[in-house]
């Protein structure tokens, strides 16, 4: 099962973007444009077939776009003929937190219908909770008790029941996450031997160091926050970046010199070039690289599949760019620079 | 069965005879003409030459035509036109302008209605989503107070309408398609905005009713039935009167075009046709066997007048290949031409292809049924389909089919006809005591059997190369001391005849003298090929090439020791090219410095000049170059100002006391550099990969004998298969045989071929003839 796993997910990677591709659809003046020619792609043809491009809407794009990836996901899952508590079902995890989240956000923003407008609907089948009730909560009781029957409630009972508008909305997506990892590491050792799991584990090892390091970087080059304030926004999951090393860092009047040192040192060797301005795409490029170098060598399935899922959200972001600078009219070469290819 | 004798025709006449002329040549479809005659520029001086080559003025009448063709649904086809009196371009216009007004009213009106048609469908498209509402549309759109919208939703977005239900608005669910969800809604006109926005945030898409919509969605669906149902029929009536026009046209339409086409064409010729005063002057090739009714053909035009040349009067072209062969061989003529042509002066390879190719694919795919299936599937692609490769199927078929009655096979079966092996006297030929119960048991023999049949194959082949190359300029090198020539052929038969005596029938052949005169000999021979080569050129020198190459070297040797200037284009490669060229000629004269400076940065071409003098502003010097490249190198030094000057006395001298070889053009360095060490290490290398492939060649040719048991093998498994499937064994044998026929022959096809072109080929032909290409009116639009 795992070998037909990997061959799809590497046949599938194989009908990605090319650079010419992207070199095309930079130069496109409109998102009309950008839509006729994904539609002539292989790997957009079906998504765009029936869509009127003179019409369409670039929000609609996006969510045309991601309804893509999360049904290439699905279709992947279902043939593994996995349960739903196996790992595999990470993504759903991460998008019911991601749900989650963007309410609080819109609530504590007072938008009243925002999040319903970004509401992936694909989503309300495997969501473990109502995502249109989640969408008519306006308080964050409400959201708990949309969250009443689901593993979020426990996890976030205490933090909303006394949560102010003021509050920093980061500590909710930290306590989030840290559950999310927790769930992770308990189905990756339910299923998998310990070379396996092992290597699945330093997946989620590796993306708190790099988020980590680029929180850390970005709350104190632009607002010279505290340390004590800076770690409340930091995962409590280690790897490289122990947090001895981040006490000694954020203690340093050269911490964001030293964050950027130790992120060129610890990963993105000489190999990837990094702009502070945008130290995000670097990691991005960073993953990229890592992971379709996973995607071509490894003989887990479920490894292929995480690889292949982190390529489509790297393609899915760069169409997101590349439809953002024509609407914001950037010159294609600078947005060229924001794409990871 | 060989390259079709050519034969070199010169046509003059009257100029104002040359389009007649032109077409009769296409006509005739046996010309392959070639650029201005050399021939005819040494006969009248080249400067009074000129070409005919000048604006068509029929190419764009006859995309006009071609227009008009598609519009009405005509069939370009040669067809003949003797009797159409159209000759001038001005006639043709008048004739396409009187048919493009007819033409032009009715395709308007064909358009017209078919615009209305697109409109009234999409109409009909749209009322079809509606159906089932039961509104009038003029009153909806009449309302005041309230504002309709129709149009289509992103599925995504319809769950999200549920969120607004407190909001004032109504809406109407009609279909679903394609991700998209067909609705209606209804919304008092004070709450539109708002309404709409919520709507235009949800990715809603409004679709604009047509206004003669009448009635509700079921009535409005009617008239519009009942509109495209009148236009269909307004549609039906202008294609009528465009085939009535087409049926009237057709025949003069077809008769005018191909006349068009035919002086289209045969303007587009004259510029191989060059010119003198008032006469014409062209030159082709013709197949000899038709030669005297091309004569004849053109000669019917008054005052031309055509006649045979020798070949060589032609030194800038050489004769086209078309290949002749009986109808057992033609198909095989497709791997030939895949390969590349053969050169005039060689041979056609086609037969020996036909006979082993049809020989090795009966050995390996032996089976009466499956040989007759294959050639049954040839006869009807070929009847049906007209494949280039039905007639092979249909040959090989049947060689497989009689290799099938050796091996006893008919679809698998053994049991039917009496294999060889198991036959008393060939089995105890083959030293069994008893029959072998089935081939895999004579395995040994049928793979020693290929291996002969390759020994054979590779020996024919170096015989060919021999035959091939023993008159060229480099018959010592290409067909004596070479891998694939004589002390080859003779290295590779001792001593594949040598192990087949000693090991297979036990005679003591390999002896000392019979090693060391075989094998041995033939080895060194091939090892000190380069000093034999050398000392032996030298032996008959100036045979063939001092005539070519003394020229070259008084000029060089003059050059060598006077100027100081350096040749231009002089490389080694270049003077062996010119050395052993047929002919060359060399060009004495002066040209200014500059001229020198821009000729030695030009970059590489097909001549070599070689500076004798200069006085600082001009340099006098020679250029050397092949008689077949001479008029394009004649005129890249006129274009630089080269002065021709007659060749001085004292290198004329040199040329005369010339006495040469080849090997005088190796440059002094490159004699240096070739140390012992070198020769000897390069020897060995090159020793080691001819003895190489001898054996990976031979080799190659076990996969007959592989076949043979694969084939073999394959119709076992289906047997069983069959015997497992009980009722349905019928069944399973038929699919089995199918896929047999379907992937095993289609295999053996390729491995054939593969043999053919990499141990066959490679060790003799040369692909590099020219295709006949007879002038031809071309019919079709493509080109």
């Amino acid at each position: 099962m795992a070998d037909a796993i990997i061959a799809k997910a590497k046949a599938i990677y194989g009908k990605r973007l090319t650079p010419e591709d992207y070199s095309f659809l930079l130069r496109r003046g409109s998102v009309s444009g950008v839509v006729a020619y994904l539609k002539e792609t292989e790997r957009y043809h079906k998504t765009f077939a029936h869509v009127n491009e003179n019409q369409i809407h670039r929000g609609q794009v996006e969510q045309l776009i991601s309804r893509d990836m999360f049904e290439l996901y699905i279709r992947l899952c279902k043939f593994m003929a996995a349960d739903k508590n196996s790992f595999c079902f990470y993504l759903i995890k991460e998008l019911e937190i991601k749900q989650i989240i963007a309410a609080l956000i819109y609530i504590k923003a007072g938008s009243a219908d925002g999040y319903l407008l970004e509401m992936p609907t694909y989503l309300m089948e495997y969501a473990c909770f109502d995502l249109m009730k989640l969408a008519k909560a306006t308080t964050y009781r409400e959201v708990l008790e949309v969250l009443s029957d689901t593993p979020y409630y426990k996890v976030l009972k205490l933090l909303l029941s006394t949560f102010r508008r003021q509050d920093d909305m980061n500590e909710a997506a930290v306590t989030l996450y840290a559950w999310y990892i927790n769930w992770a590491f308990r189905a990756i050792d339910r299923s998998f031997s310990d070379a396996e799991a092992a290597a699945l584990k330093e997946i989620f090892l590796r993306r708190s160091d790099l988020s980590n390091i680029t929180v850390c970087y970005r709350k104190k080059s632009l607002f010279n926050e505290d340390a004590e304030r800076i770690k409340k926004s930091l995962y409590n999951v280690h790897y490289r970046l122990t947090p001895a090393m981040i006490d000694e860092i954020l203690s340093r009047p050269d911490a964001a010199d030293r964050l950027l040192e130790l992120l060129r040192k610890m990963y993105l060797k000489d190999r990837i070039e990094y702009d502070p301005e945008n130290l995000e795409i670097a990691v991005r490029r960073y993953n990229y690289s890592y992971y379709k170098r996973q995607l071509g060598f490894t003989d887990n399935g479920v490894m292929a599949l995480y690889s292949l899922m982190v390529l489509c959200e790297t393609e899915r972001a760069n169409l997101q760019t590349i439809i953002e600078g024509v609407r914001y009219q950037r010159p294609p070469s600078e947005t060229e620079k924001l794409l990871v290819i | 069965m060989a390259i079709e004798k050519m034969v070199l025709v010169r046509i003059e006449g009257a100029l104002k005879r040359v389009n007649k002329t032109l077409m009769k040549c296409c006509e005739s479809k046996c010309f392959h003409i070639i650029p201005p005659s050399h021939g005819v520029e040494r006969e009248w001086g080249e400067r009074r030459l000129r070409s005919l080559k000048s604006k068509n003025p029929f190419a764009p009448i006859v995309d006009r035509a071609r227009t008009l063709a598609e519009g009405l649904d005509i069939e370009i086809r040669e067809v003949d036109y003797d009797d159409v009196s159209i000759n001038v371009s001005v006639d043709f216009d008048s004739y396409y302008d009187e048919i493009e007004q007819k033409y032009a009213e009715l395709s308007e009106r064909k358009k017209s209605i078919e615009a209305d048609l697109k409109d009234h469908s999409v109409a009909l498209m749209q009322v079809e989503r509606l159906s089932g509402f039961n509104i009038d549309f003029p009153e909806l759109f009449a309302c005041k107070y309230v504002k309709c919208r129709f149009g289509r939703l992103p599925l995504d977005s319809l769950p999200k309408l549920a969120y607004y239900n407190d909001r004032d608005f109504i809406y109407y669910h009609f279909t679903d398609e394609n991700g998209y969800a067909q609705i209606l809604y209804v919304t008092p006109f004070a709450d539109s905005p708002e309404v709409d926005d919520i709507f235009t945030s949800l990715f809603f898409e409004r679709t604009r009713v047509p206004d003669y919509f009448h009635g509700n969605a079921d009535e409005a669906k009617s008239d519009m039935l009942k509109m495209v149902r009148e236009e269909n029929t307004r549609l039906e009536a202008v294609n009528n009167e465009l085939e009535t026009m087409r049926q009237e046209l057709e025949d003069s339409f077809l008769k005018v075009t191909s006349k068009l086409i035919a002086l289209d064409q045969s303007y587009f010729l004259r510029q191989n046709v060059a010119a003198i005063n008032n006469k014409f002057f062209m030159s082709g090739y013709v197949p000899k066997r038709r030669l005297k009714e091309f004569i004849a053909s053109v000669e019917s035009v008054p005052d031309v007048h055509a006649e045979e040349k020798p070949l060589d009067s032609e030194p800038n072209s050489s004769p086209p290949v078309l290949l002749r062969n009986n109808w057992l061989f033609r198909p095989f003529e497709m791997f030939v031409k895949m390969y590349g042509l053969p050169n005039y002066k060689c041979f056609d390879p086609t037969p020996y292809v036909a006979v082993t190719f049809m020989l090795i694919f009966g050995i390996m795919f032996g089976d009466v049924g499956q040989g007759l299936l294959i050639t049954v599937l040839g006869v009807i692609l070929d009847k049906w389909r007209k494949v280039k490769l039905a007639p092979v199927m249909q040959r090989i078929g049947i060689t497989s089919a009689l290799f099938g009655v050796l091996y006893g096979s008919v679809f698998g079966n053994e049991e039917l006809i009496e294999p060889f092996f198991k036959i008393p006297s060939v089995y105890q030929a083959l030293g069994y005591a008893e029959a072998p119960a089935d081939i895999f048991q004579v395995s040994t023999i049928l793979l020693i059997v290929a291996i002969g049949i390759g020994v054979i194959m590779v020996l024919i082949s170096m015989a060919m190369n021999i035959a091939t190359n023993i008159r060229s300029p480099q018959w010592l090198s290409q067909a004596v001391i070479n891998p694939n020539g004589f002390t080859g052929m003779i290295f590779y038969a001792s001593l594949m005849v040598g192990i087949a005596l000693q090991l297979g029938l036990g005679i003591e052949v390999m002896t000392t003298p019979y090693v060391l005169c075989l094998i041995v000999l033939p080895l060194a021979l091939m090892f000190l090929k380069e000093p034999l080569i050398h000392l032996l050129n030298k032996a008959v020198k100036g045979k063939t090439t001092v005539r070519n190459i003394n020229i070259l070297s008084a000029v060089k040797t003059y050059s060598d020791s006077i100027s100081e200037l350096p040749p231009i284009n002089g490389s080694e490669e270049m003077q062996e090219q010119l050395a052993t060229s047929n002919l060359v000629k060399a060009q004495y004269g002066e040209m200014s410095m500059e001229a020198y400076r821009k000729l030695s940065s030009s970059g590489p071409g097909s001549f070599i000049f070689y500076p004798c003098e200069t006085d600082g502003t001009t340099v006098t010097g020679a250029y050397i170059t092949a008689v077949t490249d001479l008029v394009s190198v004649d005129r890249q030094f006129a274009s630089l100002g080269f002065k021709k000057l007659k060749m001085p006395e004292h290198i004329e001298d040199i040329r005369k006391e010339q006495t040469l070889h080849l090997s005088d053009y190796t440059p002094a360095e490159q004699k240096e550099k070739k140390s012992v060490g070198n020769f000897i290490i390069e020897g060995i290398i090159e020793l080691f990969e001819s003895c190489l492939s001898y054996v990976t060649n031979t080799m190659s040719f076990l996969r007959i004998g592989g076949f043979i048991l694969s084939h073999a093998g394959l119709m076992l498994v289906v047997s069983i298969l069959a015997e497992k499937a009980g009722d349905s064994a019928i069944i399973v044998q038929i699919l089995g045989n199918l896929f047999v026929v379907g992937m095993e022959g289609f295999l053996v096809g390729i491995q054939v071929l593969r043999l053919e072109f990499y141990e066959v080929f490679s060790r003799f032909y040369k692909g590099d003839g020219k295709p006949f290409s007879p002038v031809v009116a071309n019919y079709s639009a493509e080109d």
